[in-house]
């Protein structure tokens, strides 16, 4: 005998509908759970900023053990040659390393590239599918405002850049937070913290905008990868290639990624060591890419809600 | 008199130099309503436009009360319709009961009613353990079952159904116009379907509206569009056919004789009666008499084609 689990009747909704002000965030949701489906790439892309965050926290442990005067626990207890020579090679690198709020600049620096890889691996289809299968049709016959599409889709692609700019730097504090003595991280250099979730979130902000940008003017997912690339690669080496054949540092600005790491050394208060050229400059290069992305999300999301 | 469900006066759009409507007025009583044309009369365009979707050139167009036109008018036609693209549309790597529920959710619906009613229609449409699959694997039918899904799940009044029997095996095709016929009939559902295939329309709808160049051609109900002026029937003889058609001319009938031997009569006559005296006149033996209803092909194709009319007729008539 064969269980019926339906009847094929319909039945009238007598609960009541009302669309919500957050309807991006049931949108979003479902956006990242459908991405977030292929697990491979996620674990793929997430292993270098994963294995970078053990490094940096490490070392920020250390600089903190050694501090102290005390030999660290992970490189074990006594005083042979091998304990020494290894406390020494950390001392080094701690003395470089010490200033937490360098570390996460570093880190920065080592994974931007993996970030926007993330980034744009996941959000390079989010419109351009859309727009390819027609899904945008289901989306708009709802009462589903463009303001609501554009946050979901922004939102979406800002989770899997968080996962990899915001989270890493707040793994980082927390690890300096509890290496440090009586809590000195959390009082004498809290600053970092901010300027860990201020910048991650700036530049997860920035990347995804443009991830998006890229997407809506693509006819495909594949294109919207190369096109992301495209965009910062190119700006990136015409920066470089300006500033070299001119003698002016101030070209970098051009490069999305240098404007970016440039605004991360003044957030963060790093003198010296990174990317110097004009924090104006770099500003403005973000601004006008940021106001530029969005401009055009807003105008194809347009086309797709209502076309004229 | 019950208020319209689509109101359209003067709609014109046009897609560079290609007029997709053109002052399209017309108004449609609430029910089951068939929109036909052939392909590029300006169907989908008008679907979407009722949508919002698009923009008009000049025009207005009001369904169920609201104007898409404007921005708060297009939220208010948006949670009050449900809509059925005729593309694919759906996104790969979700499964049904996600879809169905996600878009409850930007309907307006709680979380836990979207989850519940997300199973209600897809039990309803007859998808069942494959609803957990990704949509990426599911068949043509089941991609339309479930599109159907989406466009119930917030209950709305009023429906838009763009092809839902494309690309549809015989057996899929059946179930889906059981579906949209019980929508129709029995659950009160004010339907707007949209098809060139014309048994579909016949069989699922009440009114009927026919586009060509983005015009109305046609509108009515489909008993008065299909009523025909006379009788029309298909008559099986033994004996002398030329002495039954001269019978038959002499009475003021029109008989002609078809491949297959029967004979076609076309009569001014509500009945048959005339023809059996011709019969009796002539000694001619009547085999069988059937009457032949016109059908929304042969109306479709009299539109366009008036002089396909009588090749319709002949089809109908071999059929029957």
């Amino acid at each position: 005998m064969r269980a019926e689990t339906h009847t094929e009747v319909y039945r009238p909704y007598t609960g009541s509908s009302a669309p919500s002000r957050f309807q991006f965030l049931a949108l979003a949701r479902s956006c990242i759970r459908t991405a977030a489906r292929r697990k491979l790439p996620l674990v793929l892309l997430l292993a270098p900023p994963a294995i970078a965050t053990i490094i940096y926290a490490f070392v920020v442990y250390m600089g903190f053990a050694i501090e102290q005067g005390a030999p660290p626990q992970a490189l074990g207890e006594g005083g042979n040659v091998l304990t020494f020579l290894a406390s020494k090679m950390v001392n080094n690198t701690a003395r470089q390393l010490i200033q937490v709020r360098d570390t996460i600049v570093n880190f920065h620096l080592a994974t931007n590239v993996f970030s926007l890889l993330l980034m744009a691996w996941y959000g390079a289809g989010q419109i351009a599918e859309d727009r390819r299968l027609g899904a945008h049709l289901l989306y708009f016959a709802r009462p589903l405002t463009r303001l609501d599409y554009v946050l979901a889709k922004l939102l979406t692609v800002a989770f899997f850049g968080s996962l990899s700019a915001v989270v890493p730097g707040l793994v980082i504090c927390v690890v300096a937070t509890f290496a440090s003595p009586e809590w000195s991280f959390l009082k004498q250099q809290w600053d970092v913290i901010l300027a860990t979730i201020g910048f991650g979130l700036f530049s997860t902000l920035v990347m995804s905008c443009v991830v998006l940008a890229v997407s809506s003017l693509a006819s495909r997912r594949t294109f919207a990868l190369i096109g992301v690339f495209a965009h910062v690669m190119l700006s990136g080496a015409l920066g470089g290639i300006l500033a070299a054949l001119q003698r002016e540092r101030d070209f970098r600005a051009i490069g999305i990624l240098q404007s970016c790491a440039r605004v991360a050394a003044w957030m963060f208060d790093i003198p010296r060591g990174f990317p110097r050229f004009s924090l104006t400059l770099a500003l403005v290069s973000v601004g006008v890419t940021l106001v530029l992305s969005l401009w055009i999300v807003w105008s194809r999301v347009k086309r797709l809600e209502v076309v004229a | 008199m019950t208020a319209p469900i689509v109101s359209i006066r003067g709609l014109e759009k046009s897609y560079g130099d290609v007029r997709a409507l053109d002052g399209l007025t017309f108004e449609l009583e609430p029910g089951p309503v068939g929109l036909l044309g052939p392909n590029g009369a300006g169907k989908t365009t008008l679907i979407k436009l009722l949508l919002g979707l698009l923009a008009p050139d000049a025009g207005t167009a009001r369904i169920a009360g609201h104007d898409p036109a404007t921005s708060a008018g297009r939220m208010r036609v948006r949670g009050s319709v449900g809509y059925m693209p005729e593309g694919d549309c759906l996104i790969p790597g979700t499964s049904a009961v996600e879809l169905v529920a996600t878009l409850a959710r930007l309907s307006g619906l709680s979380r836990d009613d979207a989850r519940s009613r997300a199973h209600e229609v897809l039990d309803y449409v007859g998808l069942d353990e494959s609803r957990y699959r990704d949509c990426d694997g599911y068949s043509t039918g089941m991609k339309q079952r479930l599109k159907l899904a989406q466009a119930l799940v917030h209950d709305p009044p009023v429906l838009l159904l763009d092809e839902p029997t494309n690309g549809l095996d015989p057996r899929g095709r059946r179930h889906m116009l059981d579906l949209v016929h019980d929508l129709g009939w029995n659950q009160g559902k004010s339907l707007l379907l949209c098809s060139h295939l014309l048994p579909d329309v016949e069989r699922c709808c009440r009114d009927v509206v026919v586009l060509q160049k983005g015009r109305v051609v046609s509108q009515g109900s489909i008993a008065e569009l299909t009523r025909t002026e006379g009788l029309r029937v298909t008559v099986k003889i033994a004996g002398d056919g030329a002495a039954f058609e001269a019978g038959l001319a002499a009475r003021g009938m029109h008989g002609t004789m078809r491949a297959d031997g029967a004979w076609s009569v076309e009569t001014r006559d509500t009945d048959c009666d005339p023809i059996f005296a011709v019969a009796l006149e002539r000694g001619v033996r009547l085999l069988s008499v059937e009457p032949v209803r016109s059908s929304l092909e042969d109306v479709f194709l009299a539109t366009f084609e008036p002089d396909a009319r009588a090749r319709a007729h002949s089809t109908s008539e071999a059929s029957t």
